[in-house]
């Protein structure tokens, strides 16, 4: 199918494309999610605001400790980054999850944060590693949110028709710390039924799950079980409580239980 | 392929650092490598003119900064370009390291370069030749630019110049010391085999 008819702009400058934006606009980045939903007449936006052309978003880079992922950053530059392998390995090992190589090539890191689908990896890992997201507008200047800010339900943010995610923040992992992403799709590249993001280190434990709810979900107490000492097979149990029971139940269960193991967890 | 070239340049890391991450001023210190002057989406359009011996390469692609630690010092560019007249490509991940060295700054550069087409049959020893002699070309270059010293050869080209890097004379070395080789091999053969023959 064709989608609606559209008007469409490529800006040159952030501040240009901010102009752009508002209340029946959309982005478009990698167009991954954006270009199928338009083609299906399930989203028929009046402008489309390409964002491809702004390289000043296009950036991976560590300063003081903390990574900085321009929005436009494409999947598979993750992917490839050594710089990631090295500090996040957590980063590249979701990012494998996503979809084919061929959407990774063109989908972004922003554009899968700002589409926001509840099977969608990044997210999760990003919250995962209590990464914060730069949002910036025309009218209010920038704004800087957490992930349970930021995501709010299904496919849907607390990014307001005016503004657009511009660049992610990444703090350091603790020292000691090895981290683990797990998930089970029906076929590789199709959308994950349930997953989990984990990272373990001494006197620290962060868990995230993916396909509990319409948005990433930290489970706090699995966490500070881990951190006071719990099993895998312990903090697991409490991970997948937040699963209805049955199939996906058993599913989440197995899938935090071997990924933290795999990460180093008791 | 995994080549491995390091040179030192006259210039403290911070400044080298800084201009390590303008891809065209990295370009312009490049020797037979054009560039356009506006980016998309963090990729620059250029091209690249290598000639080697009597047979010359144009290259045209993009080049972008893939990642950089501020912390470390290291950047990884990507560089991917097609062969203008031919079929063949070149991929190249460019991984350079800045580590202070004495007043100046030593430059390790790790290449994973991939080479499809009639460029390849030439080898492995051959490339690293290759890569070699365009480094310290690159080298001696970008440490100008780091002086700020503008390019001598891109400002003036002396009348009929070819700003492709000519490597002939460091490929004739090695090349015909192979062939020298071969040569010999031959020789030994045919001998031996007269020898055998005549029994």
């Amino acid at each position: 199918m064709k989608p609606a008819p559209f008007r469409y702009a490529a800006p040159r400058s952030v501040d240009e494309a901010l102009g752009l934006l508002g209340e029946d606009a959309k982005v478009l980045a990698g167009g991954q999610s954006l270009v199928p939903v338009m083609n299906f007449r399930l989203a028929r936006p009046e402008l489309l605001v390409d964002v491809n052309g702004l390289g000043e978003l296009a950036h991976l880079r560590r300063t003081g400790g903390v990574l900085r992922i321009g929005a436009l950053t494409r999947q598979a530059t993750l992917e490839r980054s050594a710089l990631v392998a090295r500090h996040w390995p957590l980063l590249r090992q979701a990012v494998r999850h996503v979809g084919h190589p061929q959407i990774r090539s063109r989908g972004t890191v922003g554009g899968s944060v700002a589409h926001a689908d509840p099977a969608a990896e990044l997210p999760v890992a990003l919250s995962a590693l209590d990464a914060r997201f730069r949002v910036r507008s025309a009218a209010r200047g920038v704004r800087t949110l957490t992930a349970d800010a930021l995501f709010v339900t299904h496919l849907t943010t607390a990014l307001e028709p005016d503004e657009l995610l511009v660049e992610i923040a990444v703090p350091p992992l603790p020292g000691g710390a090895r981290t683990a992403f797990a998930e089970h799709a029906r076929t590789h590249g199709d959308f994950a039924l349930a997953g989990c993001a984990v990272v373990v280190a001494p006197g620290h434990a962060a868990v995230a799950l993916l396909g509990a709810g319409p948005v990433p979900r930290r489970v706090r107490e699995a966490e500070r079980a881990l951190v006071a000492g719990a099993t895998a097979r312990q903090a697991a149990e409490l991970a997948a409580a937040h699963v209805p029971p049955g199939h996906r139940r058993a599913l989440m269960g197995a899938l935090v239980r071997s990924a933290l193991r795999e990460a180093g967890a008791p | 392929m995994r080549l491995q070239n390091a040179f030192a340049v006259d210039a403290p890391p911070d400044r080298t650092w800084a201009v390590l991450l303008d891809v065209p001023r990295v370009a312009r210190a490049l020797p037979g490598a054009t560039i356009e002057p506006d980016d998309r989406d963090g990729a620059w359009r250029g091209a690249m003119r290598l000639r080697i011996g009597p047979v010359t390469t144009e290259y045209a692609g993009t080049a972008r900064l893939e990642d950089a630690d501020d912390d470390e010092r290291v950047a990884s560019f990507r560089v991917q370009g097609r062969e203008l007249r031919g079929q063949g490509t070149a991929a190249a991940t460019i991984t350079s390291r800045l580590t202070p060295e004495g007043a100046g700054t030593r430059v390790e550069v790790a290449t994973e370069l991939h080479v499809t087409g009639r460029q390849a049959q030439l080898g492995r020893t051959l490339m690293q030749d290759v890569a070699g002699s365009l480094l310290d070309e690159f080298a001696t270059r970008l440490e100008r630019e780091l002086r700020g010293e503008a390019p001598e050869e891109s400002d003036a080209p002396p009348p009929g110049a070819d700003d492709a890097l000519d490597l002939g004379a460091v490929v004739c070395g090695p090349l015909l010391e192979r062939v020298a080789i071969a040569l010999a091999g031959m020789v030994v053969g045919l001998l031996l085999g007269r020898v055998v023959w005549r029994r």
